[in-house]
């Protein structure tokens, strides 16, 4: 029987603190990379080096910036190895965007999360079901035109327009007066 | 750039459907505005919220299903909770509170086996989501009951040095099996899609996977001693023959393939290739996401050498491409780049000529024909020309203005 030990207390404190933020470094991931597939090997990859590199960090100091910065650095190397680089935002425009988010804004994840449970329901039944299958599913839109029928452009304005209606009544649900 | 045309890029950008003119043109824009760059970020966090909202929706409707076909795990599973807890209970009265971590620890590690590496595609609710890392890490391993105390350890001072280093190897090598693990699901992943691929290959591969599967039926071979140990009657070692040391006269004809998982059969020279294909020809080069490979037969068939597939003697006799995305790089009559790109590709090696199908588009330089039926497809000539059939086709050919134009705004 292999015997293994509890991992040293700054560690754990490491470990916590990357769950806590997970949710959010996830959609960041999401966002550079695109491909749900590639998605959550690019998150396994950044744990195993937070959690290697777990005696480097200083308590005290921003986990958010450190964890930040070696998931850019894993988008990175994920897009280098990648043999369809050519269809991903390229390391300049990666490296832009990411200085401009370092900044540090709130995700709200949560707050969007409840909130779209409510929005959900003022989309038409096409623009759910296209939803639904891109989200719940995770079917790219040339698989969802296949399933509903439509042309795959057909699929992206209706996705655009049905995240432009979420988005609209998010921000209302989320402002004071939506409160 | 207008915001709705901007937004509807981004979303094609998180869709992964972006084409490489509108990649141009939104890279432009990130890189040159920062209020589009915000905007981006906006787009992102409704993206990440809604991927959220779409996994938890997911992992509702598979626990509905769940209960519904089995309202006796439920009662299981209370139970075994149930029993844990008295179990933790009746350990507290005692006075060792390694042992309490030890059975929590325990209890982890039986969370732990129920989502093992690959549930990591699966879909699940936030909370699974929130505790997946740790969950993944410790895939299958079951954690200790106790932990070896150092003397020290009661008096709250430092663990030993040797406890300490104890703990860093056990730590350590932790690490290399859950990398293990994902290189061990990552593997049984790919080699699930070739299997897949070769279940779907033409008939004639199909005759070739029949026969070979009869043959290595058939010569099962008996359970002997292997003639390879030490002390065994097969071949000594040699000297390797030398290397001659002068250039290689054919390594421009030859055809390299490269992919994440390949079956080959020599003696029929026939291959079956997945994951990130990339086919170097001398004429062109593919890409694709699976790839069968006719080689012309000979007499003295070569055995493949790892994942890169080299055959410097040998001619693709037929080849055929599938995917998500076929690209075809090759030279154009007059010496352009031209691109093809589809989702199915068949090459014939007699004529050179490359058959795209699947909404097929071509471009040469600037010039740009793209199919608007879906039975078009496109055949790219050996010789660099190419030619629509089977539907209408849509051509955008840029005039020199156009060109000169482009260019001044580019600069």
């Amino acid at each position: 029987m292999m015997m293994t030990s509890e991992p040293p207390a700054h560690v754990r404190d490491i470990q916590a603190l990357y769950v806590q933020h997970l949710p959010a470094l996830r959609g960041f991931v999401l966002s550079l990379v695109s491909d749900f597939a590639l998605v959550d090997d690019v998150v396994q990859e950044t744990f195993l080096t937070v959690r290697q590199k777990a005696d480097s960090f200083q308590p005290g100091t921003n986990f958010r910036a450190w964890a930040w910065s070696i998931a850019r650095f894993k988008v990175l190397q994920m897009l280098e190895r990648s043999r369809k680089r050519s269809d991903r935002l390229s390391p300049e425009v990666i490296e832009a965007l990411c200085a401009h988010e370092s900044a540090g804004s709130d995700w709200g994840l949560e707050q969007q999360f409840e909130a779209l449970n409510h929005c959900m329901e003022h989309l038409a039944p096409k623009a759910r079901q296209a939803v639904a299958l891109r989200y719940e599913q995770a079917q790219r839109p040339p698989e969802i035109a296949r399933l509903m029928g439509w042309t795959v452009e057909a699929v992206n304005v209706a996705l655009s327009r049905a995240r432009n209606v979420l988005r609209k009544c998010v921000d209302d649900q989320m402002s004071p007066k939506g409160a | 750039m207008e915001t709705g045309h901007f937004h509807l890029l981004i979303h094609k950008h998180l869709d992964d459907v972006l084409s490489s003119v509108e990649r141009a043109e939104v890279e432009h824009a990130l890189l040159t505005s920062p209020q589009a760059r915000g905007e981006f970020w906006r787009m992102a966090k409704q993206h990440a919220a809604l991927k959220l909202w779409g996994e938890c929706q997911q992992g509702s409707q598979l626990q509905q299903r769940t209960r519904a076909a089995h309202p006796a795990f439920w009662w299981a599973a209370f139970a075994v909770v149930a029993a844990v807890a008295l179990l933790v209970f009746l350990r507290s009265m005692g006075s060792d509170p390694s042992a309490d971590r030890g059975l929590a620890k325990s209890v982890r590690a039986e969370e732990a086996n129920v989502a093992p590496v690959e549930s990591r595609k699966q879909r699940s609710s936030p909370a699974t989501a929130i505790d997946r890392p740790v969950v993944e890490i410790v895939p299958t391993v079951k954690q200790p009951t106790a932990v070896p105390k150092s003397p020290t350890d009661d008096k709250g001072v430092d663990p030993t040095p040797r406890a300490r280093d104890t703990a860093l190897a056990e730590r350590e090598s932790e690490a290399v099996r859950a990398a293990a693990a994902i290189v061990q699901a990552r593997d049984d992943a790919s080699q699930k899609r070739l299997l897949e691929a070769m279940s779907r290959v033409q008939p004639e591969g199909r005759e070739f996977l029949a026969l070979n599967q009869k043959s290595s039926n058939d010569s099962l071979p008996a359970a002997a001693p292997s003639p390879l140990f030490s002390g065994g009657s097969g071949p000594k070692p040699q000297l390797l023959p030398t290397t001659p040391m002068t250039r290689e006269q054919n390594a421009a004809s030859r055809t390299e393939i490269r992919s994440g998982s390949s079956f080959f059969d020599s003696k029929n020279g026939f291959g079956v290739f997945v994951d990130d294909v990339e086919l170097n020809h001398p004429a062109f080069k593919l890409t694709a996401d699976e790839l069968e490979v006719y080689m012309v037969s000979q007499q003295t068939p070569k055995p493949p050498i790892g994942a890169a597939q080299r055959d410097s003697d040998r001619k693709v006799k037929k080849a055929f491409a599938k995917g998500r995305k076929v690209v075809i790089l090759k030279s154009s009559a007059d010496g352009r780049p031209q691109t093809g790109i589809g989702r199915e590709a068949e090459y014939d090696g007699a004529t050179g000529d490359i058959i795209l199908r699947g909404w097929p588009r071509v471009q040469v330089g600037d010039d740009i024909s793209e199919a608007v039926e879906a039975g078009t497809y496109f055949v790219l000539k050996a010789d660099g020309n190419y030619k629509a059939q089977g539907g209408r086709v849509r051509t955008n050919i840029v005039q020199g203005q156009e060109k000169a134009g482009g260019a001044k705004l580019a600069r």
